[in-house]
């Protein structure tokens, strides 16, 4: 029997759609250590999910065009597919079809996709590869971002938006994962910024190539506006599955609890010598997450960018979470400008997508500095305070070691809601340290001593004593326990447990107003 | 030095000031620049942390020319280990000449109630040692220097 001439055209058209921009362009991109967006895709999901919508459209106006010219799907991959056996929505631009550039019917894709991930409730992932807007459709290209743009913004916090950086992104292409939750880059082959080497060249002089403008390195450790990077295509793909796996599909959905795979009773003896004696010495944070989080859990976010804070998610007894804490081996753990950027989206986050908040404090305090107040930290710090207290999800608070003045009390500590606040026997929680409390103290007493040195060695001395552990804390309420470090990780397990139907329900209001 | 270069066909009276501070100060038709040459060893600009085995956050500077308003504050000598905070020098480990490993001790910065060992970013030969004990130093300050 002869095959339907109808149904041969189909398949004919549709062999069409999949060679995206041609062999040639497909190959370019394959020498550029780069795949296409289809292979992308089917990197991304689970085998054989991937379903494909609109892939037949083509750009307005093409009807008077040359029909050999136009390409069908308009230069993006949409549809939907399974992580892990969960429905996610994504979309993949092809930097084969006009250079993944950005028009009026690929902008109505990418929102048509959107939509039914909210509809849904699943996330929605960006795979981003673009130039930008393209120059030919002129405002329409822009008024496509702006749709894009407008529904990031709308859908924040209902449904995780990921993006994934797989190529020079410009302009637009820039803004839309800044809107996002989480950006994803890989080293040496993507690129984010508004206005490209050439441009800057031309209106400030300065010459830089985009490698140094906006790749990996820089977003990871300097400008802090991506959260991961990865050394190729496959493996920031896989970290985009794994970053999923912490959260729930959408706001009303709890995350995922994985069997424990690491014993909830487990004590580590470790955790009750890391912390030094002499006050004055570091030790790593790191390395605390690390023993209390389920074996090989933390996933952390930003590692190199504002080391003196730590954020990212872990399992705790298999249940997903999102810690925050300081580095003190990093600038002494001090809070400045860009770690109260960090912790704040990152407390934001958690709070969205119901993932509870376990804070471990060791800070001296906020950063002094003409530069640190003239930038603002003023402004900065208090949206640490801002999004601990609008948060609603569980919260827990173990103050390792120093609690000093603002750091104590932006760091998730009790009056600002936290749920269970625990201190280790090495905690110092006070307004200021021994010396600087003993010179505004006891300044006469200590001017009138016959040796001063002496009398202020003796009043921080007892001023250590009264302040520098956490029974004064303790005594008045607080602190509401003191623990062995070690017993750090059962009493996680059992107050997440205990809080896990925890109902505190905010005003009703428009939204609040956050300072930035 | 003063040089004439020719670029396009345009011709730029370019004034280059000393070449061994950093920046190198330049002035182009009048015009003052800042250049941060490239070096292999830019990746020095910050300390590593204790224990940190990760790679270096400090993104090599690029050799660029840039105008002097622009120029990033952190961005100061490649080959010079900075303060990561304002503090006291409490210990300085090595001397011009030592050979350091990667993450060994320079010297100490007391901060914020901290005495934290400032470590040799890369292996090298340090060049100078720009401070002493007790010293107050800056955000960013120099501590020591490279000599390769």
């Amino acid at each position: 029997m002869t095959e339907d001439p109808r149904i041969l055209e189909l398949r004919a058209l549709r062999d069409r759609a999949r060679q995206g921009g041609g062999a040639d362009r497909v190959a370019k991109q394959h020498a550029k250590g780069k795949g296409t967006a289809r292979e992308r895709l089917h990197q991304l999901l689970d085998p054989g999910t991937f379903n494909e919508l609109e892939p037949f459209i083509t750009h307005r106006g093409h009807e008077d065009g040359d029909e050999e010219a136009t390409f069908y799907g308009d230069g993006v991959i949409t549809g939907y597919g399974q992580i892990d056996g969960r429905t996610v929505y994504a979309y993949a631009q092809d930097f084969t079809v006009y250079g993944g550039a950005l028009g009026e019917m690929h902008a109505q894709k990418i929102c048509r996709v959107m939509d039914l991930a909210l509809r849904n409730g699943a996330p929605i992932i960006g795979l981003i590869d673009s130039g930008g807007a393209r120059i030919q459709e002129g405002v329409r290209a822009l008024g496509g971002y702006a749709e894009i743009f407008r529904r990031n913004a709308q859908y924040s916090g209902v449904i995780p938006q990921i993006s994934v950086m797989l190529g020079p992104c410009a302009g637009g292409a820039a803004y839309s994962p800044a809107l996002t939750d989480l950006i994803i880059m890989v080293e040496k082959k993507s690129y984010m910024f508004l206005t490209g080497p050439e441009v800057i060249k031309a209106v400030t002089g300065e010459v830089i190539d985009s490698e140094h403008l906006g790749g990996a390195d820089i977003h990871l450790s300097v400008s802090g506006n991506a959260h991961l990077a990865a050394p190729n295509e496959a493996e920031a793909l896989a970290l985009c599955r794994r970053a999923l796996g912490y959260l729930p599909s959408n706001n009303v959905e709890t995350p995922p609890h994985l069997p424990e795979a690491d014993s909830p009773l487990r004590m580590d003896e470790a955790l009750n010598h890391l912390i030094p004696l002499d006050p004055s010495m570091p030790y790593s944070m790191h390395e605390i997450i690390a023993r209390v989080a389920d074996a090989d859990s933390f996933l952390e976010l930003q590692p190199t960018w504002a080391r003196n804070a730590i954020v990212g998610w872990a399992r705790i007894g298999g249940h997903s979470v999102g810690i925050i804490a300081q580095e003190p081996s990093v600038m002494a753990g001090v809070i400045d400008i860009d770690a109260s950027d960090k912790i704040t989206r990152f407390v934001r986050m958690c709070d969205c997508f119901n993932l509870p908040l376990i804070t471990f404090v060791d800070s001296p305090g906020f950063l002094p500095g003409v530069a640190q107040e003239h930038g603002g930290i003023i402004r900065h710090g208090a949206k640490v305070l801002y999004a601990y207290s609008e948060a609603t999800v569980p919260k827990i608070s173990i103050i390792t070691r120093k609690a000093y003045g603002g750091a104590y009390v932006v760091m998730s500590s009790k009056y600002l809601g936290t749920d269970v606040n625990y201190a280790w026997p090495s905690a110092e929680i006070a307004v200021v340290g021994a010396e600087g409390a003993v010179n505004i103290l006891y300044r006469e007493q200590i001017n009138r001593a016959a040796d001063p040195a002496a009398e202020r060695a003796r009043l921080a001395a007892d001023y250590r004593r009264q302040f520098n552990n956490p029974y004064h804390a303790a005594s008045a309420g607080y602190v509401d326990d003191v623990i062995e470090p070690r017993e750090t990780r059962p009493k996680l397990i059992a107050a997440l447990s205990a809080l896990r139907d925890k109902y505190a329900p905010a005003p009703r209001r428009k939204h609040g107003n956050i300072p930035v | 030095m003063k040089y004439t270069v020719k670029l396009e066909g345009r011709s730029f009276s370019v004034e280059v000031g000393d070449l061994v501070g950093r920046p190198i100060h330049v002035l182009v038709d009048g015009e003052p620049f800042e250049v941060w040459p490239e070096s292999p060893t830019a990746e020095a600009a910050e300390a590593a942390p204790v224990g940190d085995t990760r790679r270096l956050a400090a993104p090599p500077a690029p050799a660029s020319v840039s105008a002097a308003a622009a120029a990033a504050p952190g961005a100061a000598g490649a080959d010079a280990v900075l303060a990561p905070i304002p503090g006291v020098i409490v210990s300085i480990a090595v001397q011009p000449g030592d050979t350091v490993a990667t993450g060994q001790e320079l010297c100490v910065l007391e901060a914020m109630k901290m005495k934290s060992p400032i470590r040799a970013p890369r292996a090298g030969v340090v060049g100078a040692v720009r401070v002493i004990v007790g010293q107050q130093v800056k955000h960013k300050e120099a501590l020591v220097d490279y000599a390769r």
